[in-house]
């Protein structure tokens, strides 16, 4: 038992770790709340980690315990002494939160946090007490994990199925594995309450930026009232962690806007980058998060060309820089580079598919059991001519979720995936999993454009 | 500006309270029509009600369907009816002043809280359903829960041919489509590191598992000896040098 339990803990310590420090880093100048860059810094080191692991296996160097482990605990420890010699002289500011006055926890937010944490219990009991048995859990994501588990390399990739997908999951199952020393299919599974518990806090920081602790906390709820977001923070796929990084560089994309200050662009960089390692979808998603970010820099807060650029090469070097390395790996690796069978087709026929994807679409959205009554109190939300103003901490999430409707159309309308939400047998696997990806930035917006302090927005 | 927000609370308050009020109006008077056209009780509409939303599978979350009609249409029912009724008597309470809009936003809430109480009973009764199942079982034990056979003829095998070994999957199955698919990658899974999805593709096949095969012994390759018998439909056969 206390084998298991220094091994979940070195698992989690070791990426955190490496995560916190590099958060004190890029935050130097302006601290955030422990909290919060704990929550940060979970995101952050696991994506360092598994971009380390692809390194090494790139390099062939045996992966294990120790060959990943080490360096990231040195460069951990170097990153504390530089903070502890570096930042004596830095003057820490908090982060602002713009008018909204502190609360006392009344009744109401301590039965919303009360439920929150019976969730987390929910989430935490069913991923570590259930063995990993879904579909694509079991048939590439773990099965690749027991792979490299197994030989200590990424030599078979090329015949493992599917060897064109990112590992970000796979590689984080291996590590837990690793630090277990042995298999484990119940608790290679702790990545995703931790992801969820991260999310979750993430966001919670972020509405209580701009809105009290009432409102911030039913942010939380509006989330786990939703099925399908809480049964995917269970069963080991890796739409929950392309959410997670999504909605998180969405949120530090806003709160660079907001709070005009540059390590907030770098940590949406590296988050953007983390997306492309974690699914396919990833790459398109990196292209539309510079779409957003060039919106920011055209229509909400324009900057002069040059420093537009500035702007654009920080968030642009670490999410394309993640987003190469792998590339480039499949690339000398001779591995496929992309998913077989996405290929564009253009032709009029395909508008005979616009009735079928807005049913599917109208369906999925209102007819499930997948999000309770959010797109519904979405709806609501944004139709109201007073409230839907030109504030960044609005328009930056509602500016994402319609670039990302648009995309998700257009995706269904030109390429053979058209059959996914219409073939009968196949039509319910993939519509739901890709909404999930932006699902979180539709509460985000119910809370900013309910709660009555959002006049106050900046 | 404090006299502002006394105002906005007292107005907030008085538009939840008679949000509420309603809701619990039309939810009765829904329940009781419901119940009536369906020739059953209200109190068994509601029991079904703990048992139909929450049936999660990993690509979409299902719906039961109550008396023929969809689960959630009650609870857009519910939203519409008791905006009708908001739009009428909110007069008598005086409050015209307040926009409309804001008690067609305040009801919704309200609804997505109820239709949430209901969804947290389907899944607590999830969750100790699992419970039962999983609680003080030991993590093989829970494996053949979940996997039946496929885990315990892994097992079969690991421990006949331990370490890697490259191996051919002769079956019944149809694994170009589920269930056959989902139980030959899971046999595969739990098989490894004996290999039958050619991760090794390079490496000379030395052993055949022969899974949910009608006459399986009479399907062993030439070359090839029987190592183990599991059942009759299962048996793990090795290259004849390896057998002794």
């Amino acid at each position: 038992m206390f084998e298991i339990i220094l091994g979940l803990f070195l698992a989690v310590g070791i990426p955190l770790g490496l995560g916190y420090s590099v958060v004190i880093v890029l935050f130097q100048k302006r601290p955030l709340g422990i909290l919060f860059s704990l929550a940060l810094a979970y995101g952050l080191g696991m994506g360092l980690l598994t971009q380390w692991m692809l390194i090494l296996g790139a390099l062939k160097i045996p992966l294990g315990v120790a060959t990943i482990g080490l360096p990231l605990i040195s460069l951990t420890i170097g990153l504390s002494i530089a903070i502890t010699v570096l930042g004596k002289n830095i003057k820490p500011l908090t982060l602002s939160r713009s008018n909204v006055t502190e609360q006392k926890w009344d009744v109401l937010s301590i039965i919303l946090a009360l439920y929150v944490l019976y969730c987390v219990v929910y989430i935490f009991w069913r991923s570590l007490s259930i063995p990993i048995a879904d579909w694509d859990a079991i048939a590439t994501i773990a099965f690749k994990a027991k792979v490299f588990f197994d030989e200590r390399s990424l030599a078979h990739l090329k015949t493992l199925p599917y060897d064109s997908y990112p590992l970000h999951v796979s590689f984080l199952e291996t590590w837990i594995a690793m630090n277990l020393s042995h298999w484990d299919d119940q608790l290679i599974k702790v990545i995703f309450p931790l992801t969820f518990l991260s999310y979750l806090s993430i966001q919670y920081y972020f509405l209580r930026i701009f809105v009290n602790r009432r409102w911030a906390l039913l942010g939380n709820i509006l989330l786990v009232g939703s099925n399908f977001f809480m049964y995917h923070a269970t069963i080991g796929y890796r739409d929950f962690t392309l959410m997670y990084y999504n909605c998180v560089t969405i949120i530090l994309l806003t709160l660079w806007n907001c709070q005009k200050e540059d390590a907030y662009l770098v940590m949406a960089g590296l988050f953007s980058g983390f997306t492309t390692f974690s699914k396919m979808e990833g790459m398109i998603y990196l292209l539309l998060h510079v779409i957003i970010l060039i919106f920011i820099l055209v229509k909400i807060n324009p900057y002069s060309f040059l420093n537009s650029l500035r702007k654009l090469c920080k968030f642009g070097i670490p999410s394309f820089g993640i987003y190469f390395i792998y590339f480039f790996y499949k690339f000398f690796t001779k591995a496929h580079l992309v998913k077989q069978g996405t290929e564009i087709s253009l032709s009029w026929d395909n508008l005979n598919r616009i009735p079928t994807i807005i049913y599917k679409f109208l369906e999925n959205l209102f007819l499930t059991g997948n999000w309770n009554l959010i797109w519904v109190l979405f709806l609501l939300s944004i139709i109201n001519p007073h409230k839907v103003k030109q504030r960044a901490a609005i328009t930056i999430p509602l500016f994402t979720l319609a670039i990302f409707g648009v995309s998700f159309f257009l995706f269904f309308l030109l390429t053979p995936y058209f059959e996914w939400i219409s073939v009968p047998g196949k039509e319910d696997a993939l519509l739901s999993r890709i909404i999930l990806h932006c699902f979180p930035l539709s509460t985000i917006l119910i809370i900013l454009l309910n709660s009555p302090s959002q006049e106050n927005h900046p | 500006m404090i006299n502002l927000c006394t105002m906005m609370n007292q107005e907030s308050k008085k538009v939840i309270f008679l949000s509420v009020i309603v809701i619990v109006f039309s939810g009765i008077l829904l329940l009781f029509t419901f119940a009536l056209s369906q020739q059953t009780t209200p109190i068994t509409l509601l029991s079904r009600l703990t048992s139909i939303l929450y049936i999660p599978t990993h690509n979409i979350c299902y719906l039961g369907r109550l008396g023929g009609l969809h689960a959630y249409s009650y609870f857009y029912f519910l939203i519409w009816l008791s905006i009708v009724i908001i739009r009428f008597v909110r007069i008598k309470f005086h409050l015209q002043s307040i926009p409309f809009y804001r008690f067609v936003v305040v009801t919704t809430f309200l609804v997505y809280f109820l239709l949430m109480a209901f969804q947290t009973v389907n899944q607590l009764k999830n969750f100790i359903q699992e419970w039962d199942v999983f609680h003080e079982r030991s993590k093989e034990e829970r494996k053949l829960i979940i996997f039946g056979d496929i885990y315990t003829f892994a097992k079969y095998c690991q421990k006949l041919l331990p370490g890697y070994h490259r191996s051919e999957l002769i079956t019944d199955l149809d694994t170009s489509r589920d269930p056959g698919m989902y139980m030959h990658r899971a046999l595969a899974y739990h098989l490894y590191p004996i290999d039958i999805r050619s991760v090794h593709a390079d490496e000379p096949m030395d052993s055949v598992v022969i899974y949910h095969k009608k006459g399986a012994r009479d399907f062993v390759p030439d070359g090839f000896a029987i190592k183990g018998i599991f059942n009759e439909y299962n048996i793990l056969a090795v290259k004849k040098d390896m057998a002794q």
